[in-house]
């Protein structure tokens, strides 16, 4: 799957975007796992204090669906997903 | 009246006359300022049929009762005339400082009327105001003409004023302010031109009462307060920019490529966005009259063939002279930017209208001899050439200056423009964004992203999260979004504000500030009266329910790719929900009775 990176995400990140080989796994997983790769910025970013829930500034897409629409945390990432998280950010 | 200076200056500039009238509280009252008042004053005073070039036409500029006050963000003025490219209600707004300094000069706004029979410009310090002539300036840009006027005036003045684009009476021209804030849309600039009148200046070092000090305050610091604990407001707006769209609205499958024909998945779109300006060309931010967001970007290219400096650009300006263009060279995509700033023209129309012609060459209905250029998608360097062309009135920018739909139409395709109402839709496509899709339709300036925003839930979940492909729920919640729009562009602050504070604290602002006495739901009926009001000018101007509608190819070509993919945008569904929650008949119609709960 690839992960891509928007804003000050990509600060955090270290990179605009990057593959992982994981089988399929839910969309909070796939953050706690982003979270252990990047650190504690990245992470105090994506989850909240608890790690049980996904911070509610994170706009998590797959394949360009926000997963608020399909089945949330637990929103399946599969192998080939495209993945796209952007911090809750605005224009017009 | 507090809020208010309680006074119009009236410029008759066919008799060179100027006189200064009360606003009338009532009427005030009832339409709150800004938009609202401004479309009233225009429909009484303006007969229906009046050509939009004709010296009986009136071009008003007004404030709005919190414009120049300490409420949040409130910079905000706002031009009224009919719109020479649509045909519609024209009114454009802008932020910067000339609104809190008129204010500070004594005036409410200006009325203008007749017309020049030279070159003028109008000069407003301290209560007085006076007309100057302004040869000197014909022919001179955006630029050029602040700094000379600003010279000729006061250094502090704020400046107002239309470039080369305006004079030539380009359909989209604008009328700018302090060199790079555009009241954009609709061409209102060309009837600035129209009226020989070239600019507005205005000094002034008065104060604005306001009628509970203390109330006020509080209800602006914690507005302030919510604005900046937001996310939105608080950070992402100020350290990106508006550009930083281009990729979530990529990402989610909605920004059309090449004259929206080949999908709204833009692979390139990254070249072009909010990350890619901050880290390249981002001088600092900068921020409008009591701003504490800073959306506003001070650019510069350094170097390579696209040298140059200015402002912006804006998501919306970005993506069509970019990806609408099939361009992704952000250096070109700048400076063609900065040569609508310069030269006075609404970006979001001429990029439009570009890629209107380059889809006509692409389908044999435009030639390269006719075009005198090589104004075809891909083509970086065409876009320069052409802006300036446009501006000018230059042989093929000629035809280009008339906006997308008349070039279209004289091709025998009015299909490939991308316009409501012969305005150009900008950079959401309506088809993954279905909400998006019926805001275009039904608002009353044409295409525009800016009378309703349902992006905002859409794709920000702001301030509720809305599935874009879905129809349901979208038309209650536009009509809510067109009548606070009404409210807001009426009173004299940003629309981005409603990314973080609500009704209840814009509420709070205008209630302590006037000291007017309503309920919440009062002020956004006030809302819903004006874009009632608005639509009335429209329906009088011969536009009906098939007016209500978008491009064929949003209709019925489905995306072919993307979250979206074969989705067309289901406008109909939508469409009479729509009217029917605002009261109006199925052929969009208010209903006599709609009018008399609004006492319209």
């Amino acid at each position: 799957m690839i992960i891509k990176y928007f804003a000050y995400f990509r600060q955090d990140a270290g990179c605009k975007e990057e593959s992982l080989f994981l089988a399929p796994i839910s969309a909070i997983e796939l953050l706690r796992k982003i979270s252990d790769i990047h650190g504690q910025r990245l992470r105090e970013k994506l989850l909240t204090p608890t790690q049980d829930d996904i911070h509610p500034d994170v706009i998590f897409l797959i394949d360009g669906r926000n997963i608020d629409f399909l089945q949330g945390n637990d929103s399946l990432v599969k192998e080939d997903a495209v993945v796209s998280l952007f911090p809750r950010i605005a224009g017009g | 009246m507090y809020g208010f200076l309680g006074k119009i200056l009236r410029v008759n500039l066919t008799s060179g006359t100027i006189a200064e009238e009360a606003l009338s509280e009532s009427l005030v009252k009832k339409y709150l300022g800004g938009r609202g008042l401004g479309t009233k004053i225009y429909m009484d005073e303006v007969a229906k049929d009046t050509d939009v070039y004709s010296p009986d036409n009136k071009l008003i500029l007004l404030t709005g009762p919190l414009t120049g006050t300490l409420a949040t963000s409130a910079g905000r003025l706002m031009w009224i005339t009919k719109a020479p490219l649509t045909g519609t209600i024209g009114c454009a707004n802008s932020g910067g400082e000339f609104g809190p300094e008129l204010k500070y000069a004594g005036f409410d706004g200006i009325i203008f009327e007749g017309k020049a029979e030279k070159p003028v410009y109008l000069y407003v310090n301290d209560g007085k105001a006076e007309l100057r002539p302004a040869d000197d300036l014909w022919g001179k840009t955006v630029y050029e003409t602040t700094d000379a006027v600003v010279a000729a005036t006061d250094p502090d003045a704020k400046v107002c004023c239309i470039g080369p684009a305006g004079e030539n009476r380009v359909l989209y021209a604008a009328i700018m302010n302090e060199k790079h804030r555009a009241a954009g849309r609709g061409g209102i600039g060309a009837v600035m031109g129209s009226k020989n009148l070239k600019a507005v200046a205005t000094r002034g070092t008065g104060g604005i009462k306001v009628a509970d000090p203390k109330g006020f305050l509080e209800a602006c610091t914690n507005a302030r307060d919510i604005l900046k604990a937001n996310p939105v407001t608080g950070t992402g707006l100020g350290a990106y920019g508006t550009e930083i769209l281009v990729n979530i609205i990529n990402s989610s499958g909605g920004m059309p490529k090449n004259n929206w024909r080949d999908g709204a998945v833009d692979p390139d779109a990254d070249e072009i966005s909010g990350e890619t300006l901050a880290d390249k060309y981002l001088v600092r931010k900068k921020g409008c009259f009591a701003c504490s967001m800073a959306c506003g970007r001070v650019t510069k290219i350094k170097d390579g063939p696209y040298k140059s400096a200015g402002e912006g650009p804006e998501y919306e300006a970005a993506w069509a002279l970019g990806s609408s263009c099939g361009i992704h060279d952000l250096a070109a995509i700048c400076k063609v930017n900065f040569l609508c700033n310069e030269y006075g023209m609404d970006p979001i129309t001429l990029g439009s209208t570009f890629a209107c012609a380059m889809e006509l060459f692409d389908k044999g209905l435009l030639t390269l001899e006719e075009m005198g250029g090589n104004l075809v998608f891909g083509n970086t360097d065409s876009i320069v050439e052409f802006a300036l062309k446009t501006a000018k009135r230059e042989g093929f920018g000629d035809k280009l200056a008339e906006g997308s739909y008349r070039l279209a139409e004289s091709h025998g395709a009015p299909e490939l423009s991308m316009s409501v109402k012969k305005q150009e839709m900008p950079a959401y496509d309506g088809r993954s964004l279905q909400g998006m899709g019926l805001e275009y339709a039904t608002s009353n300036r044409g295409g525009c992203h800016v009378r309703g925003y349902l992006t905002s839930p859409e794709i920000l979940g702001i301030p509720v999260k809305l599935d874009p492909l879905v129809t349901e729920g979208k038309a209650a919640i536009l009509k809510t979004f067109q009548d606070l729009t009404a409210v807001v562009d009426s009173i004299g602050i940003c629309l981005f504000t409603t990314f973080g504070i609500g009704l209840p604290e814009i509420a709070n602002m205008l209630r302590t500030c006037t000291g007017w006495d309503f309920t919440d739901e009062e002020l956004l009926a006030a809302g819903d009266r004006i874009w009632n009001l608005e639509k009335i000018y429209n329906m009088g101007q011969g536009f009906t329910k098939k007016d209500d509608t978008l491009p064929p190819r949003l209709l019925r070509e489905p995306l072919p790719e993307g979250p979206a993919k074969g989705k067309v945008c289901e406008l109909d569904v939508m469409l009479n929900e729509y009217y029917q929650l605002r009261g109006w008949s199925d052929q969009g119609v208010p209903t006599k009775e709609k009018l008399s709960e609004l006492g319209l």
